[in-house]
């Protein structure tokens, strides 16, 4: 596999090089599968896709062939740690794109690895640090104040099972929107990127946050290829497409950030997880309560309007952004509390949502990838610059924590 | 929507919101973590502690009521100085004489020198102990007052205990304060008596998210109750959904009452050693998925249902009956039960 995508991300480049691109860039979607209070005891990797109507065929311990039924081969499947795979394909974004969606809104097994503007925070300290300041990187941002009311609110819309238009989650910088067919938003709605050398935009970034706080929204991010021209970019929903002509040095790049997440994982769980323990060594002695609150907080307090409509706008569809259920129970005009679920992954989850922010009760088993989520989708719908904080610990310290000492494996750019 | 008057005189409430004190986050928007900043953690949550066989013949030989065992809704535990603090809430004060002062003759019992015996530790984990009463502000003086009365009367049969003390809650100009007597104030270790712990905005209800929803057999206002009683359906409806959205097709998931109630109170359910109360927390349950049934069965006959010896179950089918029992179950609505014998609150009215 390696050999194969090898060579054809050589030939890519060169054809990149020449503007005449044969055939798609080599992309891998980082997944979860699993998680929480399942594991990987009683189905392979293999068996999770099955389930969900993709035919794998095990090729080594690790690495599968996906087959879907209807457009054939579309990748190989990786598996890099127990609960975190990666799919290399080389089918066309834009029709790549939907069926991973698909595949992880039907799959309560499989979610994306949701990197959030913080995490890329701590991931482009790692590129300052690891790369000369003359290369060339590039950032994207994305925000959208989704909950902004742009057109009056109707109580028609409660209930409604209509699926939200998946055109805001695409990968816009690959799907070009003809001029003519633009939305007129009259709302905050940020989307752009940021090429420059590395040196420049980590000179200036600190003080573009400051001044304009989508800013703080980074939903992709490249690491320039320490072994040529390009580099891998990242994206928010754990897509990472190959713009370097080496495959190896792609998937390293995978391989670290996956290293990084999955600790992240860990340490949200381990200091998160509200759960009843005993707090001596005898079975049923006494029962304690154990965890910490993940707490949002905005930098500045939603207005009232956006407030309701984040909170219509959630709970009354059952397809929404954050994808969450439940039933509000109002607590005046600016919270709620909503002792629900995590409709993707099938995990509780208790909340309190005010004007000001948000703080999560996470009951054990209830996967990490819930918490990054949310962060995730805060800082891309509501608030670019909400900052999070589990338990005592800023999360970006948490983030910071979990990249220190995972083995970055790259040689001096 | 209840008052701050009505609301700290709730047990429920006084519970989660000692609860609330002691989580490790400074960053909660309304409430001041000051057991966490004392260095005290959440030991035990509605621990039954016996009282040694000693203590209670003692009691008998002079006429003196004591309980046999005492249930303090919270101990907190400060590892550090191996302190322990027992918490009791309560809605008034209450005098010697009262039927209640049995229970807080156990508490002062288990403060004293017998306190690692009763939390089966080695002495050396305990340095001193301490029982607390949490209870509105008007009522703090006169607790103590019992407190010291039962004290002296304990001492008097040579039944030897610890020390007492009693957190008053208040409501503030613009904040849920606690005023804590000076033996607590000194065992914290907190430089102030007087502490604004829960913000109030004038506009919303303080209330924080419930760890624990329900207490049986406290005495809470009916408004008090109704609204504990949403927040475990609530809960329940959470658990019933998580199971069924993830079970495999054709599948029947059959639930436990115990575990589905363990679940929906963060599992102090099974701590309840009183009959009558777990009966009338599985009438509840079954009210609650009688009521899940009837909904459910409009769209997908059947899908829910009863059979003696086995309890409730929910069945699915193929993908889209799966989908389709999925969406029925998320719809149903536990604000359209009734929750109670009066009116509804206006918290069941959703966003």
């Amino acid at each position: 596999m390696v050999r194969f995508f090898d060579g054809e991300s050589a030939s890519r480049m060169e054809e990149l090089d020449l503007r005449k691109l044969s055939r798609p860039l080599v992309k891998t979607h980082l997944l979860e599968v699993l998680g929480g209070g399942n594991d990987l005891t009683t189905q392979t990797v293999g068996d999770v896709f099955s389930h969900r109507g993709v035919k794998t065929e095990q090729i080594d311990d690790t690495l599968y062939l996906a087959v879907d039924r209807k457009l054939g081969e579309i990748g190989f499947i990786e598996q890099l740690s127990p609960r975190l795979v990666a799919l290399y394909s080389m089918e066309e974004s834009k029709s790549l794109g939907p069926w991973v969606r698909n595949l992880v809104n039907r799959s309560p097994e499989i979610d994306h690895v949701w990197l959030s503007g913080t995490t890329f925070e701590v991931l482009w300290d790692q590129v300052v640090r690891l790369t000369r300041p003359e290369r060339f990187s590039q950032l994207a941002f994305t925000h959208d104040s989704y909950f902004t009311i742009d057109k009056p609110y109707s109580r028609d819309e409660e209930d409604s099972d209509d699926t939200e238009d998946e055109g805001d989650d695409q990968d816009e910088s690959e799907t070009p929107v003809e001029e003519d067919r633009q939305l007129i938003r009259e709302r905050r709605s940020t989307s752009f990127k940021l090429v420059d050398r590395v040196g420049e935009i980590e000179s200036k970034l600190e003080n573009l946050q400051q001044i304009y706080a989508p800013f703080y929204a980074i939903s992709q991010l490249r690491f320039p290829s320490p072994v040529g021209r390009g580099g891998h970019d990242f994206y928010d929903n754990g897509k990472v497409t190959n713009r370097s002509q080496n495959f190896r040095d792609h998937r390293l790049h995978v391989l670290y950030v996956v290293r990084v997440y999955q600790q992240l994982l860990v340490a949200t769980e381990q200091k998160a997880w509200y759960s009843i323990s005993e707090s001596v060594g005898v079975p049923g002695t006494f029962q304690r309560i154990v965890g910490a609150p993940v707490v949002i907080r905005f930098q500045e307090p939603l207005p009232s309007d956006v407030f309701d409509y984040w909170v219509a706008m959630t709970f009354n569809r059952k397809i929404n952004k954050f994808r969450l259920w439940g039933h509000p129970i109002r607590l005046g005009p600016s919270k709620v509390h909503v002792y629900g679920v995590d409709r993707h992954l099938w995990q509780p989850l208790f909340l309190e949502l005010t004007r000001s922010g948000c703080t999560a009760i996470i009951p054990n088993g209830t996967c990490g990838n819930t918490v990054h989520r949310l962060v995730t989708n805060i800082q891309r719908y509501l608030d670019p610059a909400a900052k999070a904080f589990v338990g005592d610990m800023e999360y970006r310290a948490l983030v910071v924590e979990s990249a220190r000492g995972v083995p970055y494996d790259a040689d001096a750019a | 929507m209840p008052t701050p008057h009505d609301m700290i005189r709730d047990p429920v409430f006084q519970l989660n919101a000692m609860v609330w004190l002691a989580q490790p986050c400074h960053e909660l928007e309304s409430i001041t973590p000051i057991f966490y900043d004392a260095g005290f953690t959440i030991y035990a949550v509605e621990p039954l502690l016996p009282i040694p066989v000693e203590v209670r013949l003692k009691a008998d030989e002079a006429g003196v009521a004591i309980q046999k065992g005492v249930c303090p809704e919270l101990v907190l535990h400060s590892e550090a100085e191996s302190k322990f603090l027992y918490i009791e809430c309560k809605a008034n004060s209450f005098g010697a004489e009262s039927s209640t002062s049995n229970q807080a003759r156990g508490l002062l019992v288990c403060a004293g020198p017998r306190a690692a015996d009763i939390l089966g530790l080695d002495p050396s984990q305990i340095s001193s102990s301490m029982a607390c009463y949490c209870l509105p502000e008007e009522h703090r003086e006169a607790l103590c007052g019992t407190l010291t009365s039962l004290t002296e009367e304990l001492k008097g049969v040579g039944i030897s205990s610890g020390p007492s003390s009693a957190i008053g809650i208040e409501v503030g100009s613009a904040s849920l304060d606690l005023r804590i007597s000076t033996p607590a104030k000194k065992f914290l270790e907190l430089a102030a008596g007087e502490i604004e712990f829960m913000k109030l905005d004038g506009e919303n209800d303080p209330r924080p998210l419930y760890f624990v929803p329900y207490i049986p057999g406290e005495d809470q206002s009916n408004q008090e109750m109704l609204y504990c009683r949403r927040v475990l359906f609530e809960r329940m409806h959470g658990s019933v959904l998580v199971a069924v959205g993830r079970s495999k097709r054709n599948t029947k998931t059959v639930f436990k009452s115990d575990e589905v109630l363990n679940d929906a109170m963060f599992g102090v359910y099974r701590l309840w050693d009183n009959p009558a109360s777990k009966k009338h927390i599985k009438k509840q349950y079954n009210k609650f998925f009688a009521a899940l049934r009837d909904a459910v069965g409009k769209i997908v006959p059947g899908a829910v249902s009863f059979k003696d010896g086995e309890g409730w179950a929910v069945a699915v089918g193929d993908a889209d009956n799966q989908e389709r029992v999925v969406d029925a179950i998320a719809r149903f609505r536990c604000g359209t039960l009734d929750l109670g014998d009066d009116a509804q609150g206006d918290f069941f009215d959703g966003a």
